[in-house]
């Protein structure tokens, strides 16, 4: 009878004490969270794109940071031009929204991984991926690669519609493919 | 060597191994909460809304692990967290494995080229659960001893 007590009590001290390492672990996170530079919003921020009948939410994995307007004041408004390792430096480290303008078809068989697509030809002003999005949001534009204006020209809508931080990167989906990055096939980003 | 001896041995190096382990595990996590939260988006599993805050606390569990086990404090407790947390990383991998998934692991660091989901990812999971329910054994099995010893006085 002792002996049974006695693992009872055990048991029970060790659920405990379990349940205090939860507990440790998620004060822990959500301060960590607080304060360090790549900290999180709670709730993941995400929009919804519409893909046939199938209203999608797509997270949009971003520093909380980069939700403050306060930190993008200083970008220029007009559309800059990024190079192989600018784009893939932000690409790296989620700091941008990637917009593929090329056609539907040519995003499915391959795009940059997270990239959304908004193909130009089927740009509207309301596009449903852009309803939802801070006018902020740092965006880059890329399409087959150099010889083609469709990056450039999704960039000045863009702007023209108010989004104040959008980039185009020039070499797109050639120079991005050539440079063995990461890359994606079919319709999702 | 005794039995009791070995017994002894293997625990505390199963121990300090898991416990270096899971902190050298939580690290890539804690330093790129976005990427991890890309990563676990990506099994499909959990309502998108609640992507950041499991990559948030996920990672600081792995480190309330590896701490205690290096300590050897709370033992018992710490490798119960770690079965079951091993045991849902299992099921996430078959889960993932069966839907035909070919995604990152996010197993023990967040390098997309060398950590896809496969079946070595969960044979290692796997050992990690034995070495989890054997200091779980262990511990058991060393408190029953110091209960049944009769007080030195």
């Amino acid at each position: 009878m002792d002996g049974k007590m006695s693992n009872f009590k055990t048991l029970k001290i060790t659920v405990y004490q379990t349940i205090i390492l939860v507990l440790i672990a998620v004060v822990g996170g959500f301060g960590f969270n607080q304060f360090s530079p790549h900290g999180l919003k709670l709730i993941t921020p995400f929009h919804r794109v519409s893909i046939g009948n199938q209203r999608l939410k797509i997270p949009i994995f971003l520093s909380r940071k980069l939700f403050k307007p306060q930190s993008l004041d200083n970008m220029p408004h007009q559309p800059l031009e990024l190079k192989l390792n600018e784009a893939y430096e932000y690409f790296q480290h989620r700091l941008a929204l990637f917009i593929d303008a090329r056609t539907s078809l040519e995003y499915n068989e391959g795009h940059i991984p997270q990239a959304v697509s908004i193909p130009l030809q089927s740009f509207d002003y309301q596009t449903p991926i852009l309803v939802d999005f801070p006018m902020n949001q740092m965006m880059i534009t890329y399409c087959e690669g150099e010889s083609c204006s469709e990056s450039i020209d999704l960039a000045m809508h863009l702007n023209e519609i108010g989004f104040t931080n959008v980039c185009i990167y020039i070499g797109g989906w050639e120079e991005w493919q050539a440079a063995d990055y990461p890359v994606k096939e079919g319709d999702q980003p | 060597m005794n039995k009791a001896k070995i017994l002894s041995t293997i625990a505390i190096i199963t121990r300090l191994f898991l416990g270096f382990l899971f902190l050298y595990s939580a690290l890539d996590k804690i330093l790129y909460p976005a990427k991890f939260a890309e990563v676990i988006y990506n099994y499909r599993l959990l309502p998108v809304e609640l992507l950041n805050i499991c990559a948030m606390i996920v990672p600081w569990i792995e480190i309330t692990i590896g701490i205690t086990l290096l300590l050897g404090v709370w033992v018992t407790a710490s490798a119960l967290l770690l079965s079951g947390l091993t045991i849902v990383f299992i099921g996430l991998l078959l889960s993932a494995i069966v839907r035909g998934l070919n995604i990152e692991c996010g197993c023990f660091s967040l390098d997309a080229e060398g950590s896809l989901v496969s079946w070595k990812r969960i044979f290692e999971d796997v050992l990690i659960l034995i070495g989890g329910i054997y200091l779980i054994w262990y511990q058991i099995k060393k408190q029953a001893r110091l209960e049944s010893q009769p007080p030195s006085e």
